[in-house]
């Protein structure tokens, strides 16, 4: 995985977080590697128990505190990039829409028969945390976005990763409404939304998402088993 | 058991459709249950969200209303983070660096 992304995506800087087990992570020949134990990360249905990155984000966000970097591209293992060029498209859209973090299948939810919403609503506190940490007007948009790959402003990157999850809240939901709140502009990059889903779907596959020029692709679990 | 849900909300639900611009948000059988309407569906909900909404009508009636379906439009709010900034110059909300 780590060849796959130095070879085929130079214009990046690597840093891999694990959440595996220690052996696994021993083995990855990588400088730049953290280890993450953290149990809101190891969950197995992840939206039931609001599975979180946020000790990813203050890892990365601490790790990089003395480097110049001005932009983040998170991403899943499995979400493969396709292109080299695929940060470069991805700032352009993220300048094009003067956005500060761009994903994929960004959706309003509050007020709406979204499970993943009236799920969190049960919760006296999810509201609450919007409460007190927004400076938007409107104090109730609620956001999510697919949680396998975006692309932030470093600025944006640090104040997300620096605000504490009080309450928890299911990491597609959180980190596209706190930027939100922290009056950040979170933006869709929809036309590549197809090419990148929460499930494998059998008409669209990594040759299809080559052949369609996608830029990256999602979920492909058994890509590094080759 | 699934299987035979799914094809009952397909064969009996309704398709619902956005009021304002008409956009397929699925299929969805609605039940009247204790003062409330439970909603099945076929799990697109998570996709293709929708908020209910009581409709205008042309006509003063006061024995019917019509409740329909709308989505939120993409999201597209603007930065406002300069505004922030100053707000937050010392109120400390967000963590330190040190974590």
């Amino acid at each position: 995985m780590v060849d796959y992304w130095t070879r085929e995506v130079p214009g990046t800087d690597l840093w891999v977080v694990h959440g595996g087990n220690r052996a696994d992570f021993e083995a990855i020949n990588l400088e730049n590697k953290s280890f993450v134990g953290c149990a809101r990360l190891r969950t197995r249905n992840h939206p039931r128990e609001k599975q979180s990155y946020s000790p990813v984000f203050a890892i990365v966000a601490k790790a990089i505190i003395h480097s110049p970097y001005r932009y983040i591209w998170f991403m899943e293992y499995d979400h493969i990039p396709l292109t080299p060029l695929a940060p470069e498209f991805f700032l352009e859209k993220l300048q094009r829409e003067q956005a500060d973090v761009i994903g994929f299948r960004l959706n309003r939810f509050d007020r709406t028969n979204s499970p993943h919403y009236l799920y969190h609503l049960i919760n006296p506190e999810f509201l609450d945390f919007w409460r007190n940490l927004s400076d938007r007007r409107d104090k109730t948009t609620i956001l999510s976005m697919l949680g396998t790959g975006s692309f932030w402003s470093r600025q944006a990157f640090e104040a997300v990763a620096g605000v504490q999850e009080t309450t928890p809240i299911y990491l597609e939901i959180f980190f596209p409404t706190v930027a939100h709140h922290l009056g950040f502009r979170v933006r869709e990059v929809t036309e590549h939304n197809k090419f990148v889903s929460g499930h494998s779907a059998k008409e669209v596959t990594i040759e299809a998402a080559r052949r369609a020029e996608a830029w990256t692709f999602h979920p492909h679990k058994t890509f590094w088993d080759v | 058991m699934l299987k035979r849900f799914f094809w009952l909300v397909r064969l009996f639900g309704m398709r619902v459709r956005d009021a304002r611009t008409g956009k397929d948000l699925g299929k969805y059988l609605f039940l009247p249950w204790r003062g409330r309407i439970l909603v099945f569906g076929l799990g697109g909900a998570h996709d293709e969200p929708f908020y209910p909404v009581f409709l205008p009508q042309r006509r003063l009636t006061y024995a019917l209303q019509e409740l329909g379906f709308q989505q939120h439009p993409k999201p597209d709010f603007p930065n406002e983070r300069h505004s922030h900034d100053i707000a937050h110059a010392s109120a400390g909300k967000e963590r330190s660096q040190d974590g």
